[in-house]
């Protein structure tokens, strides 16, 4: 049993994530219908998935590649 | 920390120059306007028969026009590169089409009738929800919805960057429909003045710094029941959203619990994309979104909602409200971003609570439909590569029809090529052709998407794009000469 609440084992390791370079994100996500953690970040690399654990608290850890963020006004900012 | 203007920064290049294509109107038989662009897939100016076919188009039009279910008429090529008469159909099996001509080959196209389905770029009142909507100085952005407050004032809700341009706009300030890249101007096309927003707190991020934090890139503008609906539109929107958020059986305005937005299936109605459909995939998302090309200028956005997937939104959806996609259209959150997988946006109830509003979904009537639009389509794409020995140039020829598949003339294309930072657009001339090009390329292939046409009097229709060589008439690749 976890004796925690993934919205607190997030608030534990978020800071910590964000600060590895190429870490752009972190929330809650599902995996395999459960709650797991997730990492977002600008692209895959190995460096980051040995950075990176696969388990955290007790919660799985997803990490997500989707590039940098950009707000979306016409002709987007960064395109 | 430091509030960061957004306007300055936003591309709008164009590249224009002019060519001559012979497509599927009898029109292409005009004097070139520039240099002769050569299809690259066809030869289809050297066949012999095209001035065969254009005669037996013209001899027999109006016959083949007053056939019920027939909706056009041209002259195009077949997959033999041959030219035949094109007959465009609102239906299959439309009878009484002959299949040839004074022995030119007929070639029957579904393409339905050109509806005027709602187009979010153009000027409505009251405007709905969905449609452009932007400051004076920036591109355009979403209309998210009809809000109100206690003394039942209304307003309009969309993001910081789109209403108050990202922290350069002042109270007060014009609120264009539709936004000044869809033609609105100061003051004619507004439909209320800025009212409020949630600065944006903006900032270098690197080498351990973190940038400052944000929950939310959100504005207000006020406005009046006469310039703005509440409700999407009614051809093709999602209706209107439910004064209740999602979630939140307490009635406290606040979300029950954050976490039960997971998986939830959600739709939204935006500038661009229009209706899509995603699902929540993530919550208490924390995302470093940029705010300059090189992201240089960083915010960091806490408690967020992630949607996914790629094609939910793209630039001009921003302040879409999204909302749950079943019979109740709930609210959920306001789209502020995106990824290459993911959009981001706002927690609804978080931005509700900021500005003292909820979403005025009573129930006034619905806006009424557009008033019936001619419109135009891309009638033929076509893209050549021409070599520079190490670098090659990509041409591309664009087409505009009009309903009837008739040339238009003093149409503005806009589109992009793959690898291309900004987009590129050009006019087209009495042919109803223009060109644009995209020169050094070192790549193996390179593609042009169409992403816009603008024209005084029509509208586009992306729907009814076509392309005789087969294509879907919004992108066309080249390969490497």
């Amino acid at each position: 049993m976890r004796a925690t609440s993934i919205e607190d084992a997030l608030a534990r390791h978020s800071a910590e994530w964000m600060a590895l370079p190429g870490v752009v994100g972190t929330g809650i996500g599902l995996h395999g219908g459960a709650h797991c953690l997730v990492v977002f970040v600008a692209e895959h690399s190995a460096e980051l998935e040995r950075r990176l654990p696969r388990i955290a608290e007790g919660f799985p850890v997803r990490i997500e590649a989707g590039g940098r963020a950009y707000p979306r006004p016409l002709e987007p900012i960064g395109r | 920390m430091r509030h960061i203007s957004l306007s300055a920064r936003l591309p709008l290049g164009a590249v224009v120059s002019i060519a001559l294509l012979a497509a599927c109107s009898d029109q292409s038989s005009e004097p070139p306007t520039g240099p002769r662009i050569q299809p690259a897939a066809s030869a289809a100016a050297d066949q012999p028969d095209i001035e065969a076919a254009l005669q037996a188009k013209a001899k027999h039009l109006a016959r083949l026009m007053a056939t019920p279910g027939v909706t056009g008429v041209g002259v195009g090529l077949n997959p033999a590169g041959r030219a035949v008469v094109k007959v465009f159909t609102e239906r299959p099996a439309v009878a009484g089409i002959p299949t040839d001509l004074d022995r030119v080959p007929v070639a029957v196209e579904v393409t339905g009738r050109a509806y005027a389905l709602s187009n979010p770029t153009t000027r409505q009142r009251p405007a709905p929800v969905g449609f452009s909507v932007g400051h004076p100085s920036i591109t355009a952005g979403t209309i998210g919805a009809r809000v109100k407050d206690a003394a039942g004032n209304v307003y309009v809700l969309s993001n910081n960057h789109v209403l108050a341009a990202g922290n350069d706009g002042l109270i007060g300030d014009g609120t264009l429909q539709p936004g000044p890249y869809d033609g609105g101007t100061d003051p004619a096309d507004r439909i209320g003045t800025l009212s409020a927003y949630e600065v944006l707190n903006l900032g270098y991020s690197g080498y351990g710094v973190d940038p400052p934090s944000n929950l939310m890139d959100a504005a207000i503008a006020l406005s009046t029941t006469s310039a703005l609906g509440n409700s999407t539109p009614t051809d093709d929107g999602y209706g209107t959203p439910n004064p209740l958020i999602y979630g939140d059986a307490t009635g406290d305005t606040l979300f029950d619990n954050p976490s039960a937005l997971l998986g939830l299936a959600v739709q939204k109605y935006g500038r661009t994309t229009k209706l899509t459909r995603g699902q929540v995939n993530e919550v208490a998302v924390t995302i470093d979104v940029c705010y300059d090309l090189f992201c240089f200028t960083v915010g960091r956005f806490n408690d967020q909602v992630a949607v996914c997937c790629a094609g939910f939104s793209d630039g001009g959806d921003s302040g879409s409200l999204i909302v749950s996609n079943d019979g109740n259209r709930n609210p959920v959150a306001l789209l502020f971003a995106g990824d290459g997988t993911r959009t981001y946006a706002n927690r609804i109830d978080l931005v509700l609570r900021r500005f003292h509003v909820s979403i005025d979904g009573s129930s006034s009537p619905p806006p009424p439909p557009p008033p019936p639009a001619a419109t135009m389509h891309v009638g033929d794409l076509d893209g050549l590569g021409t070599s520079q020995g190490t670098t090659w140039t990509a041409v591309i020829t664009v087409l505009i029809h009009d309903a009837a598949h008739a040339p238009v003339s003093g149409a503005r294309v806009t589109g992009k090529f793959s690898g291309a930072l900004k987009s590129t657009s050009c006019t087209t001339g009495s042919t109803g052709v223009c060109t644009v090009t995209r020169s050094k390329l070192r790549t193996a292939s390179a593609s042009f998407t169409v992403s816009g046409v603008t024209h005084s009097t029509l509208t586009y229709a992306a729907s009814n794009n076509h392309d005789p060589d087969g294509g879907d008439g919004k992108t066309v690749s080249v390969a490497k000469p």
